[in-house]
């Protein structure tokens, strides 16, 4: 698949957001004061401002964007339409809190906000899941570790931010315990669901998607257009698999340095703050690329029609022409 | 809207002859040629000359080797497959569900699987959900495009009665194209589909593709004819039976 910019900024910035959400709702329903009433608004505003971020470049990624509203409209069969209103619905809760910080609307029920706001962030997250597990045109969505990775991912990145954001936390030592292990976690989905996107097949073949397989052995002959097109631009997408080894190592070197630098603030919890600051670069990066390879390293089963190996595609430049030969 | 409408009796759709289709393009042409200029037109190519040309064709013809493998008296057989894909007006197309908008739709009268141009958005979701690879998006329009099966054809009445089909079936100079109603057990499409053993695309998919695959007839042996000769009729020329002039050729021939 396509890694198309729009979309990977929007899951790794809205997910950091929604995260940060969530650790926030969660600090504020239990009174367990990790973030100092003071920064509350601090981290509201950053949450929100990736929230609306990630919101913004997703809106990059439509083909009409004076017609964005309409996404709202589908929300009983589709998830991205369920998306779009969870979304916008974390803001309501969030900025009521941000009103009650900032004194404005001190008779706010605020533990009872905080725990819509937490429930919203996962919802929102869920339905963030849900569009991509959902499409079994492209199995490897659909793997087990694909949304609880998704999840870890979105609350250990939302934890950089929000400690990044907080002096003096209170409880900082357990939090950031909880944070290092949850990038150890989201580590260890990941290399599971690499693992098994490599070792297991498409369930289609190109025998099973022509139906030709009680013939023989099926190969390209010749391809429907001797250019490229959007089928092969969007689904049949694989620059990254050349790199996917080294991408993928990268990604696993800066979850664990985020682990490493939570372990050191969980034995130092002075230190929770400059740590936590230290480790928003090597936690976005290690989202973006994940969300990057997450794409690239999907195989869509279109592709099963063209080439026989996708990678002939994209290598050659021309599709299909480059992988006649029969498999061996 | 995108919830799915309730099955509707009619189901219409094409079928695809694989014994018989050559492989021309003449379907491909001939329905980028209607949908550019029809009722959802136009059909507007990102790059339609120079290096690399690049746009929407919603019915491409693909081309397969199949290779039966070499068996212990047999060598292998190969035989070519010319392929045309285009949407399939699936029963429940997940293509539509998960439109956020309602631009995609499929229609409760006769199953027809449509876009919206008005409503699309151009997310491009529903080309991430069909595995059948039906939908192209139009980087011009900003919106999806797909076959419509003609549906500004079949039905429009300013046409002569023969040429309300969709342009593809009309075009396809060796009639491995046919379209009419697969819900209804008695009508012709269906009928061939029984006779032939008409099958759906990759049925594991759930989506219960309504065209149908004709799969090729069993072909004549060549390579078995080649090594393995027939001998050649013994020619019998009674001279008896010839007219006189023949008979006397025959006689002067045969010295």
């Amino acid at each position: 698949m396509n890694p198309a910019l729009s979309v990977v900024l929007f899951t790794t910035l809205a997910s950091a957001g929604l995260g940060a959400l969530a650790w926030l709702g969660v600090d504020l329903a239990l009174g367990l004061r990790v973030v100092a009433p003071a920064r509350v608004v601090v981290v509201l505003a950053a949450a929100l401002a990736l929230l609306a971020g990630g919101l913004l470049a997703s809106f990059w990624h439509l083909g009409v964007k004076t017609r964005a509203w309409r996404a709202f409209s589908q929300w009983r069969s589709s998830w991205l339409s369920r998306e779009a209103w969870l979304s916008l619905f974390a803001f309501v809760p969030a900025l009521a809190l941000g009103a009650h910080a900032l004194g404005r609307w001190p008779a706010l029920p605020y533990e009872a906000t905080a725990v819509a706001l937490v429930l919203l962030a996962f919802a929102t997250l869920y339905a963030t899941t849900r569009i991509y597990t959902s499409l079994t045109a492209i199995p490897a969505w659909s793997r087990a570790p694909v949304a609880p990775a998704f999840f870890m991912l979105a609350l250990a990145a939302g934890a950089c931010w929000t400690l990044a954001l907080t002096a003096a936390p209170a409880n900082a030592n357990v939090f950031a315990a909880v944070v290092a292990a949850l990038w150890l976690l989201a580590a260890a989905l990941k290399i599971a669901y690499w693992r098994r996107i490599d070792t297991q097949a498409l369930p289609a073949t190109r025998e099973s998607a022509t139906g030709l397989g009680r013939y023989g052995h099926v190969s390209v002959f010749e391809s429907p257009h001797t250019e490229a097109n959007f089928l092969l631009r969007e689904m049949g997408y694989v620059l990254a698999r050349k790199h996917g080894k080294r991408l993928r190592a990268l990604c696993v070197g800066a979850m664990t340095s985020c682990a490493v630098l939570f372990a050191f603030a969980a034995a130092r919890p002075g230190s929770t703050m400059v740590v936590a600051m230290l480790a928003v670069l090597p936690a976005t990066f290690a989202v973006f690329v994940e969300r990057w390879l997450f794409f690239a390293q999907a195989r869509h089963l279109v592709t099963l029609y063209y080439g026989a190996d996708p990678r002939a595609v994209a290598d050659q430049g021309r599709p299909g022409f480059a992988s006649s030969s029969p498999a061996p | 809207m995108t919830m799915l409408p309730p099955v509707a009796p009619v189901k219409l759709g094409l079928v695809i002859d694989l014994d018989t289709c050559v492989g021309c393009h003449a379907c491909a042409v001939a329905c980028k040629q209607w949908n550019d200029g029809g009722q959802f037109g136009p059909l507007p190519d990102e790059r339609a000359f120079g290096k690399d040309p690049l746009g929407v064709w919603v019915n491409r013809v693909h081309s397969y080797e199949v290779t039966a493998p070499a068996t212990a008296n047999a060598p292998a057989k190969h035989m070519t497959v010319h392929f045309p894909r285009s949407c399939l007006h699936c029963e429940v197309p997940e293509c539509v569900t998960v439109c956020p908008t309602g631009a995609s739709y499929k229609r409760a009268s006769d199953g027809i699987v449509l876009v919206d141009e008005d409503k699309c958005i151009g997310c491009k979701l529903c080309a991430w959900a069909c595995p059948y690879g039906a939908r192209e998006f139009s980087e011009v329009k900003g919106t999806m495009q797909k076959c419509t099966l003609c549906v500004d054809r079949i039905y429009n009445e300013t046409l002569d009665a023969a040429d309300r089909q969709p342009a593809c079936v009309q075009a396809c100079p060796t009639r491995a194209r046919h379209f009419g109603d697969l819900g209804d057990a008695s009508s012709a499409v269906s009928k061939l589909v029984a006779e032939r053993g008409g099958y759906a695309l990759m049925p594991e998919s759930g989506f219960r593709p309504v065209n149908r695959y004709l799969p090729p007839r069993p072909r004549r042996d060549a390579a078995a004819a080649a090594t393995n000769p027939a001998p050649a009729p013994a020619e019998t020329l009674d001279a008896a039976k010839l007219p006189p002039l023949l008979r006397w050729l025959d006689r002067v021939l045969s010295r």
